[in-house]
């Protein structure tokens, strides 16, 4: 599904990622672990097609399509999703006229019929039910107001309305209590299936307890320096990134 | 530069007035019309060499005479014609005036208590005499507001609205301003609003300019609000005039002892608009919020000045003016905070906020703070730029085009204003009139209804 070769990266001219290799299969889910500024969240910044981000060299086959020649709006069209870290808000514009917005632009980029304002608010319902949201939020103006774990609640609420085929979660579990995160894991499991791809992007093990990754990725200074299998989190969880990171710099000297 | 020509037309129109319309009115009111003619023939017109019309040139509203539009014979308009203008809750309480005159016919106040007053100051002078001259023209600075001098001379017809001490309204009053279009050539109408809310009462008011032409007039009006002791008033102006009229609006309110005073300003129209907001407020623990929204397109020039004066201890005052500017228009902000060296405690907020949506689009933008007290929480500041490239990128992720995501943000922007009006049914009025001119000027997309949160945030 997706296919990332020596992706390298610069924003205001400094490198962040300096060659990133990367593959995720269709029903995987990917764990992106490392430390502060190792450069997760440009990695996922980047494949969403963020304007302030370079990338200076490499390749990234979504589909087998040139995914970095992609407009920001088209990769979500194309099933493309980010859980931002830090949900933007809108206001004067209400949750529900957003996403049927973003729903029917996809919709209609993949030749279906738009849905109506009644099919809509049917699909939103049900899935504001799976975030456990009240339906209150249908009207507010997006994530004006909103708490910390609201806003994460409301990227998975776009998250399960949007159905992308990979759907990458940047930090979600930051600022969250430990409701909060279960309920957000839940959402993300209950809308894991064979033909979709989760790459979660995270510091902190936690939200692997509940969101159980079948790869983990240790990304340091720009670099994978270390991948495995959902072991590794626990055992960065116990020994910190300091090992990782000696390992790496050792590798690299 | 100043032309002693043009302000001669005026002269000579004022003495015809004097002499026959205005002939039978009492003796201190042609007084103080007199002294206001004099005021103004002293001042002239204001010239862009002066610092309060430094960004604003008015030479084209100069260039052309528009004598005083007279009062029609026959009904040119129709009741029909206005609904659309008509707030939803107001058309119990609404007051209509045709070129300046209160048109008794279009007018209908059933729905208000009936201790309260409202009708027009040409009827009052009469019937209220005493009210309207310990009232009238009681706080306009003349010396620096050559229209509101101007306007002054021509003292005549407008709205005048008495609020008793302890009432309470629920329905918003509306005063409804209708330029008929062109029977005599260019026209002035000169409006002079005084309202006056005793102690204790509440009260919502929206003052409308409307035009029912695209003819080329001028609207000098002077608006003077007396915000009684513990009393709350909303006040909306919304100016949608013609895109070839100028408008020029005087808004002088004063405010008494731990009473609320809301503000709104919401201009669209006219192809030149200066709107001059004073607010004394004259007592302690009041608050004073003053918020608006402009929106200009094409050649369009708006201009906001504002004075919020801070005379007594403990108290609020809260300014938020954003403006959308497109095409080649011109917006100017100009706000100015006055602390005096008695007004200790006040906490004063005051920003301008523009969105330029255009390379020839400008801005000149001045928020000012003069501060003699010297216990107090005083914060401006201003910004001028295009969208959030953050925001933008946020819903483009979403799969929504550019466009629609350039729509949606500005309508968000607009939206953060209007969220300051109160009244629901207002601020649904005032936001739909805000989507229809985006539609119209801005984008070409289709545009949601603005919503609201309950949150009101700086």
């Amino acid at each position: 599904m997706l296919e990332i070769k020596n992706l390298h990266a610069n924003v205001a001219g400094k490198e962040i990622l300096k060659g990133i290799n990367l593959t995720v299969n269709a029903g995987e889910v990917h764990a992106v672990m490392g430390p502060n500024g190792s450069g997760k969240s440009t990695l996922a910044q980047v494949l969403a097609g963020h304007p302030s981000y370079e990338v200076t060299e490499g390749s990234v086959l979504y589909h087998g399509k040139d995914l970095l020649e992609m407009a920001p709006e088209i990769r979500a069209q194309e099933g493309v999703f980010l859980a931002f870290q830090y949900p933007v808000e809108i206001p004067g514009v209400s949750n529900s006229y957003f996403l049927k917005a973003g729903v029917n632009e996809i919709r209609k980029h993949n030749g279906l019929e738009p849905l109506d304002a009644m099919q809509f608010l049917k699909v939103l319902k049900e899935k504001m039910k799976l975030v456990e949201m009240d339906p209150s939020f249908i009207n507010r103006p997006v994530n004006e107001g909103f708490s910390g774990g609201e806003k994460k609640r409301n990227e998975i609420l776009q998250m399960a309305v949007l159905e992308p085929k990979l759907a990458i979660l940047d930090e979600t579990d930051s600022g969250l209590d430990i409701d909060a995160l279960k309920i957000v894991a839940n959402g993300v499991n209950q809308l894991k299936k064979p033909d979709n791809a989760v790459i979660v992007v995270t510091h902190y093990q936690r939200l692997l307890n509940y969101i159980v990754p079948d790869f983990v990725h240790v990304l340091v200074n720009g670099r994978i320096v270390k991948s495995g299998g959902k072991e590794l989190a626990l055992e960065l969880e116990a020994n910190g990134y300091d090992n990782v990171k000696e390992e790496a710099e050792s590798l690299a000297g | 530069m100043q032309s002693s020509q043009e302000i001669e037309k005026y002269v000579s129109d004022f003495h015809v007035f004097e002499n026959n319309g205005a002939g039978h009115d009492p003796a201190w009111l042609k007084s103080l019309r007199l002294a206001a003619i004099g005021k103004f023939t002293e001042l002239g017109f204001p010239t862009i060499k002066q610092e309060d019309w430094r960004f604003t040139n008015i030479l084209p509203l100069t260039k052309t005479h528009f004598h005083r539009a007279l009062k029609r014979g026959s009904p040119s308009v129709h009741l029909d014609g206005l609904r659309k203008y008509i707030i939803e809750g107001s058309s119990k309480s609404i007051l209509v005036f045709v070129d300046g005159h209160y048109s008794q016919v279009l007018s209908n106040v059933s729905g208000l208590p009936k201790e309260l007053v409202a009708g027009g100051l040409a009827d009052a002078f009469a019937a209220h005499g005493d009210i309207v001259r310990e009232h009238l023209g009681k706080h306009i600075p003349l010396q620096s507001h050559p229209f509101a001098a101007l306007n002054s001379a021509f003292i005549h017809d407008g709205a005048f609205v008495y609020v008793p001490e302890g009432t309470i309204t629920s329905s918003p009053i509306q005063m409804l301003f209708v330029s008929a279009g062109e029977s005599d050539g260019h026209t002035a109408a000169y409006p002079r609003n005084l309202i006056i809310v005793e102690k204790n009462a509440t009260a919502t008011f929206i003052e409308s300019y409307v035009s029912l032409s695209e003819d080329v007039y001028f609207t000098n009006t002077v608006s003077e609000i007396f915000v009684g002791k513990e009393s709350a008033v909303d006040f909306v102006k919304i100016q949608r005039e013609s895109e070839q009229a100028f408008h020029v609006g005087t808004m002088q309110v004063e405010q008494g002892s731990r009473s609320r005073f809301t503000g709104f300003s919401l201009a669209l129209g006219a192809s030149i608009a200066r709107n001059d907001i004073n607010i004394a407020v004259n007592g302690e623990q009041c608050e004073t919020m003053l918020d608006g929204l402009y929106l200009t397109a094409n050649e369009q020039l708006v201009d906001h000045h504002t004075f919020i004066d801070h005379t007594e201890p403990n108290c609020s005052s809260r300014e938020i003016f954003k403006g959308i500017i497109t095409g080649s228009a011109r917006s100017v902000f100009n706000g100015k905070i006055f602390v005096r060296r008695k007004a200790q405690k006040t906490d004063s907020k005051q920003t301008n906020k523009n969105l330029l949506l255009s390379d020839k689009a400008t801005v000149d933008t001045k928020p000012q703070l003069e501060i003699f007290a010297d216990d107090v929480k005083c914060t401006h500041g201003a910004t001028v730029g295009g969208l959030d490239a953050a925001s933008l990128f946020y819903v483009k992720s979403r799969g929504i085009s550019e466009e629609a995501g350039r729509a949606l943000l500005t309508v968000g922007f607009a939206g953060e204003a209007t969220n300051y009006i109160n009244d629901e049914a207002v601020r649904k009025h005032v936001d739909s009139l805000v989507i229809e001119r985006l539609q119209e000027k801005v984008v070409k997309t289709a545009l949601p209804e603005i919503v609201h949160s309950e949150t009101k945030s700086l």
